[in-house]
């Protein structure tokens, strides 16, 4: 496993997840493993937000931070472990990986 | 033509030579065998099915059931299966020949056809509306199949709910519906008008026989039917009956890790399956008590 807090993750462009959402539920199918993952709001968040672009755990404490649907209050109880853990869940799950700059 | 309209010595001559093609839902299937023991009961169970006489049919299931060879009859092991002219499973013991025809027929649904969606679930439906029940083996789901056909309903199939991607319309794979131990005994006194095969002993599930299915679901056999519940039945003995909302998102997964074909169809797979779970309410039924469990359908569908 990579070094999480330095390493950029991102959906694989060509993972193209599919999402459906009912009230707090969010369904992800990965088509590449053929799995269905359903989510804690939060973690659907952050994974559209690394299917959008590559962030490191840095970042995506600050995007986390900066949502609404968090809330202030709630995004200072989401501790850097806990989305370390959750990044470390979804490279397990291969629903992300390390984005590498192009050369 | 209909089997039930064969003599059994007309339907024995055809099961032993050319075959017998039974369209089974939307899959034909040519069934061989010289077993004279299965005669009987292959009239009876599939007695209102229509015998396709055309040649030339594209066939979907090729199904063939031979006598073991006197080496595997040493062995105990007397008849052996063979699906498009491979032999797809170790030879049984021919005691239970019935049963695995059944079973083998349930393999062919499961696992041949990849053009359509397939989940684990039995299927019934009333005034124009399906009631889906998906349910691990032991969750009482064919009982309670069972049960319903013989109270209005018309059955699709005990074993899978078949939809083409893109489409939740529920396409009829009507089949003989298989019980087992206590459940046999459960249908015939709920439903004494039901007409059941052999109880056959000695299988991996115990002993178990299967149910004709009636006469109007064979012949609304290419009527596919509009979905309206999802329905988690939960059997437990003496438990009071409760049915209760379940959420989209644990109904999709629950039907997607029973699902034979959902990975294998992908993205189609899995719109599909979240179409039909968001277009229908979605329970958990636990039920002790048959009767009171076919009462909560007949509330479902108003009548």
């Amino acid at each position: 496993m990579s070094n999480l807090s330095s390493t950029k993750w991102h959906v694989p462009p060509h993972a193209e997840l599919l999402w459906r959402v009912w009230g707090d539920e969010v369904v992800v199918f990965h088509p590449p493993s053929g799995d269905t993952h359903i989510l804690h709001p939060l973690a659907g968040e952050v994974l559209r937000y690394l299917s959008r672009q590559a962030a490191d755990l840095q970042e995506v404490a600050g995007f986390v931070a900066s949502r609404e649907v968090v809330g202030e209050d709630a995004a200072d109880d989401v501790s850097r472990e806990l989305l370390s853990k959750l990044l470390a869940d979804f490279d397990q799950l291969g629903l992300i990986e390390p984005a590498h700059e192009d050369p | 033509m209909k089997i039930r309209e064969l003599t059994a010595e007309d339907l024995a001559t055809r099961l032993g030579g050319g075959g017998v093609m039974l369209p089974i839902g939307p899959f034909l299937t040519r069934l061989r065998t010289s077993m004279h023991e299965l005669v009987g009961s292959v009239h009876l169970l599939y007695a209102h099915y229509e015998v396709v006489e055309q040649p030339g049919e594209l066939i979907d299931f090729d199904i063939r059931l031979d006598p073991g060879s006197r080496w595997a009859a040493m062995r105990g092991k007397t008849a052996a299966f063979f699906v498009d002219g491979r032999r797809v499973f170790q030879p049984f013991e021919r005691t239970i020949a019935l049963p695995m025809l059944e079973w083998v027929i349930n393999w062919c649904v499961f696992t041949v056809p990849n053009q359509y969606l397939i989940l684990h679930s039995a299927v019934v439906e009333r005034g124009g509306r399906a009631a889906i029940l998906p349910g691990e083996p032991g969750a009482g789901k064919s009982t309670l199949c069972a049960a319903l056909s013989h109270r209005g309903w018309r059955l699709l199939s005990d074993e899978v709910a078949v939809m083409r991607p893109g489409t939740t319309d529920l396409l009829p794979v009507p089949r003989p519906i298989g019980l087992k131990e206590q459940s046999i005994e459960v249908i015939r006194s709920f439903a004494p008008g039901a007409v059941l095969g052999p109880s056959v002993g000695g299988t991996r599930k115990g002993t178990v026989a299967h149910v004709q299915p009636p006469q109007g679901c064979v012949e609304e056999g290419d009527r596919v039917a509009r979905p309206g519940w999802i329905v988690f039945p939960r059997y437990r003995a003496g438990a009071a009956t409760d049915l209760a909302p379940v959420t989209k998102g644990f109904a999709l997964l629950r039907l997607a890790s029973d699902a034979f074909n959902f990975s294998t169809l992908g993205a189609e797979g899995f719109e599909t399956a979240a179409d039909l779970v968001e277009q229908n309410d979605c329970y958990e039924l636990t039920y002790g008590d048959l009767e009171e469990a076919v009462g909560v359908f007949a509330g479902l569908a108003g009548c």
